[in-house]
């Protein structure tokens, strides 16, 4: 990969890459999904993906939701670069507009998960390096806790409470304002 | 009331990155861990990210949740909104900030204080900068809400937060070169500044562009003083928007890569001489692709060393041909005006798009200059490059028509011809109808231009956030939507 002309650019974009997860399912991706995984994009320019690509922390459950959710993201980061300036600025938005709410509504169903999925996919965004999907996943979380009492936050989400009271009590004490 | 007395000044402010309600739906249901604490699991860098996206009030309850979370919040990157402490009222605010600003170490992602009423807290005033600054901040409004018409001194150690991205300051006196903080080295990384109600001297101004390299994008919004002189320059310098604000003089000097100037309500200083703010677009501004609005009767434009009069020759060096989209304010019904159109419209021999907005100072004038736009010699925008003509603030004036009878019939490639009925009352959409069909009658230059007749959006106000958004090409004012339209190679089909 060390050549960069355009005719290599071209082989490159079609040029397809086997990941393979921890429970040895083959996922065959095109390389531009796969680079959305910066851990993955890094393999490949150090030329080390021939065979496939292990992923020993995802496993084929998961890898499959990642993937749809790279395929998705990928189609979207091509739109992008390729349409510049061709279009006249209205029509231009309208498309980007509609694309992009198109994206949200993706995102927001993609979402639609059981807590254990989500932690999964958390991880595995973390593990893989896909930065919009690991802040993605960590809004879900985020917006989970938002205007929640600490009793409903750990109920939610299994948390023991191992604070002696009288430590409790203090970091209470400290925050006040934050409770009020 | 307090939201509503300083709307105005708070429109200018970025959006929020945190919201106070989720932004995405529901939460994940379902018993489905095992009653595992899969959440408690992460990593301290994921618990991160979790964190420094929750409101403050969240962000800090965290800390009760377990002796795991204890420590979480304050490790985190410091996220702090103060529109989120409302409806706590002040002083409560303030003190809010108080504490968390004393309990986390830093880093600091992001400060905005818009809601505290800073002038008031005098000792927080002179602590908090020395936080944001030993904190490295990296995102701050600071924004001084005061119904106060006296403005209170920034406090110097702002000037040390160096590790800035972005910084808004509203309702302050900036220091003045000699109090700048010693060791202030600028803002090496600052890429956004935007002053709202500011007062700085011009030196000021140019120490801190001098000093900040990286600067994209510049906003100086409701920006006066005496003996205003405003010199843009810098290397990364993209775009810069004058609002709301007086000077005598604004200079484009020194910013190769400066693609937008957008001038809104702008004017020389009212207790000036009398004299018209000047534009100067020195050589080398190359990149300069939107420009406006200059108004004719406000704005004297300077190309190069060249003041451009209506009779100015055209040169070379008195030229701006990267200029693809021009806005302009003019008064139709006034001959001055109309030779200086003639003229600033042969310094930008390459416009595509033309915003020409008509204004009426104190009513129209019964004149019209159809002669005089008929015996124009050739302008190389109108012959070879124009493709769309907004015109606002249309009434149906004959001023309109001699103008739009020259356009039709020189313009060769006009492709979208909008006309944007005014909202004075003065003309209907059937009045502007009929002066299409006048226009009709004669030949066409552009035969296959898409006439477009369309209502006024309700508030004749630019959009600050549209102005800025470089991704947004045509930045100008917008319009309501569309009531008529035809081609001529169409008529009388209409």
């Amino acid at each position: 990969m060390a050549s960069a002309g355009s005719g290599d650019e071209k082989a490159a974009a079609a040029a397809m890459i086997t990941l393979i997860s921890s429970d040895n399912e083959k996922f065959e991706v095109t390389e531009a999904t796969a680079t959305l995984s910066q851990t993955i994009r890094h393999m490949i320019e150090d030329g080390c993906t021939d065979g496939g690509v292990p992923l020993p922390n995802v496993t084929s459950k998961i890898l499959a939701r990642v993937i749809e959710y790279c395929k998705k993201h990928a189609t979207a980061a091509a739109g992008e670069e390729g349409s510049s300036s061709s279009f006249s600025d209205a029509a231009f938005l309208e498309v980007d507009r509609a694309f992009l709410e198109e994206l949200e509504e993706f995102d927001d169903a993609f979402l639609e998960v059981d807590r254990a999925t989500l932690f999964d996919l958390i991880l595995a965004a973390n593990y893989l390096d896909i930065k919009g999907l690991l802040n993605l996943t960590c809004q879900k979380v985020a917006d989970s806790v938002k205007g929640k009492t600490p009793e409903q936050i750990r109920e939610m989400y299994n948390i023991v409470n191992d604070l002696t009271p009288e430590e409790e009590a203090e970091i209470r004490r400290e925050t006040q304002w934050a409770f009020e | 009331m307090e939201e509503l007395l300083f709307r105005r000044p708070l429109s200018f402010l970025p959006v929020r990155a945190v919201t106070p309600h989720g932004t995405l739906s529901a939460v994940p249901g379902g018993d489905d861990d095992g009653g595992e604490d899969r959440i408690s699991a992460l990593p301290d860098e994921l618990l991160h990210i979790v964190v420094s996206r929750l409101p403050i009030k969240d962000a800090v309850r965290t800390t009760v949740l377990s002796p795991r979370w204890r420590g979480i919040w304050r490790s985190a990157p410091l996220v702090l909104y103060d529109a989120h402490l409302l409806p706590a009222r002040e002083p409560a605010r303030a003190a809010a900030v108080d504490r968390v600003l004393a309990a986390h170490p830093g880093p600091i992602r992001a400060v905005h204080l818009a809601y505290c009423f800073l002038a008031a807290h005098e000792r927080e005033l002179a602590r908090w900068p020395r936080r944001l600054a030993a904190g490295r901040v990296r995102d701050l409004v600071f924004l001084n809400l005061t119904a106060a018409m006296n403005l209170v001194p920034l406090p110097a150690d702002i000037l040390r937060c160096a590790e800035l991205r972005r910084l808004y300051l509203g309702f302050w006196m900036f220091p003045d070169t000699g109090s700048f903080p010693e060791g202030a080295g600028g803002f090496p990384h600052l890429r956004e500044l935007v002053l709202i109600n500011t007062f700085m001297e011009d030196s000021s101004l140019d120490r801190v562009l001098a000093t900040s390299p990286a600067l994209k994008t510049l906003a100086l919004v409701v920006s006066y003083g005496k003996g205003k002189h405003v010199r843009l320059r810098g290397p990364k310098l993209q775009c810069v928007l004058f609002w709301q604000s007086e000077a005598v003089e604004l200079a484009v000097l020194d910013a190769p890569r400066l693609e937008r100037l957008i001038m809104w309500e702008t004017s020389a200083p009212s207790e000036g001489d009398g004299s018209l703010m000047a534009v100067k677009i020195a050589e080398g501004a190359s990149s300069l692709k939107v420009l406006g609005y200059l108004q004719l009767g406000v704005h004297k434009l300077e190309i190069g060393n060249t003041v451009i009069k209506a009779d100015t020759n055209v040169s070379p060096t008195s030229m701006v041909p990267s200029v693809k989209n021009l806005a302009l304010m003019v008064n139709l019904g006034v001959l001055e005006e109309v030779q200086m159109l003639a003229s600033f419209l042969r310094r930008f021999p390459n416009i595509e798009t033309l915003h020409l907005e008509h204004v009426f100072y104190g009513g129209p004038t019964g004149n019209d200059y159809a002669d005089f736009f008929m015996e124009l010699s050739p302008i190389e925008c109108v012959q070879s490059h124009i493709r769309t003509v907004i015109l606002h603030g249309m009434s149906g004036d004959l001023s309109e028509v001699a103008f739009l009878m020259y356009l039709s019939q020189r313009a060769n490639e006009l492709q979208k011809l909008t006309l944007v009925v005014t909202d004075k009352k003065t003309a209907t959409v059937d009045d502007v109808k009929h002066i299409l069909q006048v226009l009709a009658i004669t030949p066409w230059a552009s035969e296959r231009c898409m006439v477009s007749l369309v209502h006024p959006k309700l508030e004749h106000d630019l959009n600050f956030h549209r102005a800025s958004n470089l991704s947004v090409s045509d930045p100008f004012l917008e319009h309501g939507r569309e009531c008529f339209r035809f081609t001529k190679e169409g008529y009388p089909r209409v």
